[in-house]
């Protein structure tokens, strides 16, 4: 029997580069460099063509969270009045109570970039900003507004090229006056200039970066066993955040040739492969995922991870913010039931399981799947317990 | 109202079961695991369109207010597509942007104009400036009218009691503006008793939107008086008159422009300003907070609106993630009673 590898290096060298990255970033922002703030997918971009260091909120909480810090700062929040359960506010809370903040806290940022993604996220940046003694600077719209324009089912086949037409024109032209005119703001704040075709070389090396990260993913998908596990894909996905830098590029070639190297020597990744499926959510390796693999010799070999970084390669027609802007609008629409079957099939599975609230009602996953002949599990969350045992252990028998 | 039309304001419904949201938008919902937000007027209301209780709706304008208000654009769409026998309205976007610019401007207006056009096109009359005019003179002088029944619950002692006021601003939003208007002045051609025999507690409610008057009722029954509130259901509605001159659609536009949507306006301290402006006009013993379960906007400002009521030295009372119910928990209708006491005992007045 086959022994199980060990967690793929380059990841192991992700994660080392991710800590390193984030006492670099608090090093210099202490010696008065210039470091941003902002939600996912507003502005990475913009902040690497100027060579400015930007820390992710969505990653800035998981570092949190994972720390085990997330009950004492969810609890700092409720002191002051804000009640209820908590992931956004995190970093927030981090910012009121440093103390119970990974390293001590955040340096003060050069900005807080704003979100009106929905009402919350934008209240939580201004109330950050004034915690960490900075400004937020609040960019209107973004992929998780609800649509004007809606998109086709097939988005994902359009968006590479066509990335333009699948957002509101309207929208696009306030964005792109407000992408302008933050990038002036940027300029001004931290005295640096954005030089010509920085932009455009950041969009290229998203470009190549998410190029080199989807043929890994096909390798993964194609490979006679699955030689990543899901644990490990997920993990590898972290090179995202620093996408439009010649590190993320790095990361990724790094993580590349380690999948070469797996599919070439015919590794798999778990022991015993008797079914394969895909988990449909976004929310990484699910609890049940051990249970899944020992008790039934069935593995999860992809997620929705898989097929992202596809959503972030666009080409630029002419002018490169325009279509950054167009993305930032636009990345990716997880109602698409075409998207997740055309996963299926790449992924080659015997079914495809996700984490939906109950309802006597089926999804249109579901619908989509049975059309499909493709089993479908939907279970009420993602932990190990005999509820979902017992589910899974239906779910594998029928397959 | 300039193309013939009757608007028709949608508000929740109050423990209706959300069953059809179940069956034909929860199953568009892509599968993830954290909990979408939801909050119950949004919910209720996608409920009853579903239903077909306004089957008497031909057209539905969606506006970019909360995100769950707006997502129900594509809802609405998508459940009709899924089951063309539902019988819905059609659905029409209003878009907005919040964070205020020249081409934020720019882009409500052609919001607004695109709205225009769309309303022209469901009666068949295009709007002619003069039937824009009278409708912002309608809509004025309703405003007007309504900020008097507002001033008459503002006065010592009160005129008219929070419930009142409450249906008759709601009443203003689901029926014939100018007949509404007629029996708005009919009412105020006299002034009304006041409505309690001594020195009634003055509440101002701040918080969620309400659009019915549980909790009115609930501190009224404590021998307080609703006073004012902060919620496009009650005092806003008189709140920001189209300004006259001008061609009436610059003057719509300018409105919609800088009206802010729900809550939300950039920076917070404009937000809170104007909560605690609205507050300290209404003269209160007292201000509550209920804040509604799933309200992710005022979630994150009622604690700044506390802190600047207290430095006005106006004592106030949070009740966070309530739910939309017209029955209220005996624990929310006891924090209540123990807070108008507390201001009575402490003789604020
Ligand atoms: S909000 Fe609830 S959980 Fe949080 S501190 Fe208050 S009582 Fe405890
Ligand atoms: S608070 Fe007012 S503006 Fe916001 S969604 Fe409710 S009714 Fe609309």
């Amino acid at each position: 029997m086959t022994s199980v590898p060990d967690r793929l290096p380059a990841v192991r060298r992700i994660r080392e580069h991710q800590r390193r990255w984030l006492d670099d970033v608090r090093a210099g922002a202490s010696r008065g460099h210039p470091f941003l703030v902002c939600t996912s997918d507003e502005a990475e971009e913009m902040a690497n063509a100027l060579g400015i260091a930007v820390l992710v909120i969505n990653y800035w909480n998981f570092v949190i969270s994972a720390g085990g810090r997330a009950p004492a700062l969810t609890e700092a929040l409720h002191r002051r009045g804000y009640a209820g359960p908590h992931f956004f506010g995190l970093g927030l809370a981090a910012g009121l109570e440093p103390e119970h903040a990974p390293w001590g806290g955040l340096p003060t940022p050069t900005l807080v970039v704003g979100s009106t993604r929905n009402e919350s996220e934008l209240r939580v940046t201004e109330l950050w900003a004034r915690a960490l003694g900075c400004d937020c600077y609040p960019l209107d719209f973004n992929f998780s507004s609800p649509e004007r324009r809606i998109p086709p089912d097939n988005w994902w086949e359009l968006i590479r090229d066509h990335g333009e037409d699948l957002v509101d024109p309207g929208r696009l032209e306030l964005r792109l006056d407000q992408n302008r005119r933050f990038l002036a703001e940027l300029e001004a704040r931290t005295g640096r200039a954005l030089t010509p075709g920085a932009l455009a070389h950041t969009m290229d090396l998203v470009n190549q970066q998410m190029d080199v990260m989807t043929r890994a993913a096909d390798l993964v998908a194609a490979a006679p066993r699955c030689p990543v596990s899901l644990r490990d894909q997920v993990a590898a996905y972290q090179a995202t955040w620093h996408r439009g830098t010649s590190t993320g590029l790095a990361l990724a070639r790094d993580y590349l040739a380690d999948v070469e190297a797996r599919v070439a020597d015919g590794v798999g990744a778990y022991p015993r492969e008797r079914r394969r499926l895909l988990f449909w959510s976004m929310t990484g390796e699910p609890r049940f995922h051990a249970h899944l693999r020992e008790a039934h010799d069935a593995v999860l070999v992809g997620s929705p991870y898989a097929a992202m970084p596809a959503t972030y390669a666009r080409t630029v027609h002419g002018d490169p913010l325009r279509t950054l802007t167009a993305r930032q609008l636009f990345l990716f629409d997880m109602r698409s039931t075409s998207w997740m079957i055309a996963q299926a099939r790449r992924h080659r599975v015997d079914g495809v399981i996700a984490v939906e609230r109950p309802s006597p009602h089926p999804s249109r996953f579901a619908e989509a799947c049975r059309a499909e002949g493709l089993p479908y599990l939907a279970l009420p969350h993602e932990s190990d317990d005999e509820a979902n045992r017992t589910a899974l252990a239906r779910f594998v028998a029928r397959l | 109202m300039a193309a013939g039309l009757l608007p028709y304001r949608i508000s929740g419904v109050p423990d209706r079961a959300t069953d059809l949201v179940a069956e034909h938008v929860t199953t568009i919902r892509p599968p993830f695991t954290r909990r979408a937000a939801t909050i119950g007027f949004v919910e209720t209301a996608l409920d009853a369109v579903l239903g077909g209780a306004l089957d008497f709706v031909d057209h539905l304008v969606v506006p970019h207010t909360r995100k769950m208000v707006q997502a129900a654009y594509r809802q609405l769409l998508l459940a009709q597509e899924a089951r063309p026998d539902l019988r819905l309205p059609s659905v029409h976007y209003l878009d907005k942007a919040y964070i205020p610019s020249p081409a934020a401007s720019r882009f409500n207006r052609a919001a607004l104009e695109g709205l225009a056009d769309a309303v022209a096109s469901w009666s068949g009359t295009p709007l002619t400036t003069h039937a824009l005019e009278r409708a912002v003179d309608v809509m004025n002088t309703s405003r007007a009218l309504l900020a008097r029944v507002a001033a008459l619950r503002k006065a010592n002692p009160p005129r008219i009691t929070g419930p009142d006021a409450l249906a008759v601003f709601g009443s203003a939003a689901v029926m014939p503006r100018e007949a509404h208007n007629d029996l708005l002045a009919a009412f105020l051609e006299d002034t009304p008793p006041p409505v309690a025999p001594t020195d009634p507690v003055r509440i101002h409610l701040a918080g969620s939107p309400q659009d019915h008057p549980a909790v009115y009722r609930a501190i009224e029954t404590c021998g307080a008086v609703v006073v004012g509130d902060d919620h496009c259901w009650g005092d806003r509605c008189a709140w920001w008159p189209v300004r006259s001159g001008g061609a009436p659609l610059d003057g719509i536009a300018a409105r919609y422009d800088a009206m802010p949507a729900c809550s939300v306006e950039f920076p917070l301290a404009r937000t809170v300003e104007r909560c605690v402006d609205a507050a300290v006009g209404s003269r209160p013993d007292g201000v509550i907070f209920f804040d509604l379960d799933g309200d992710e906007a005022q979630l994150w400002e009622t604690p700044d609106e506390i802190a600047a009521l207290r430095a006005a030295g106006i004592p106030t009372l949070h009740l966070p993630r309530q739910p939309y119910t017209a029955h209220l928990p005996e624990d929310v209708t006891a924090q209540i009673a123990a807070f108008v006491t507390s201001l009575h005992t402490a003789g604020v007045r």
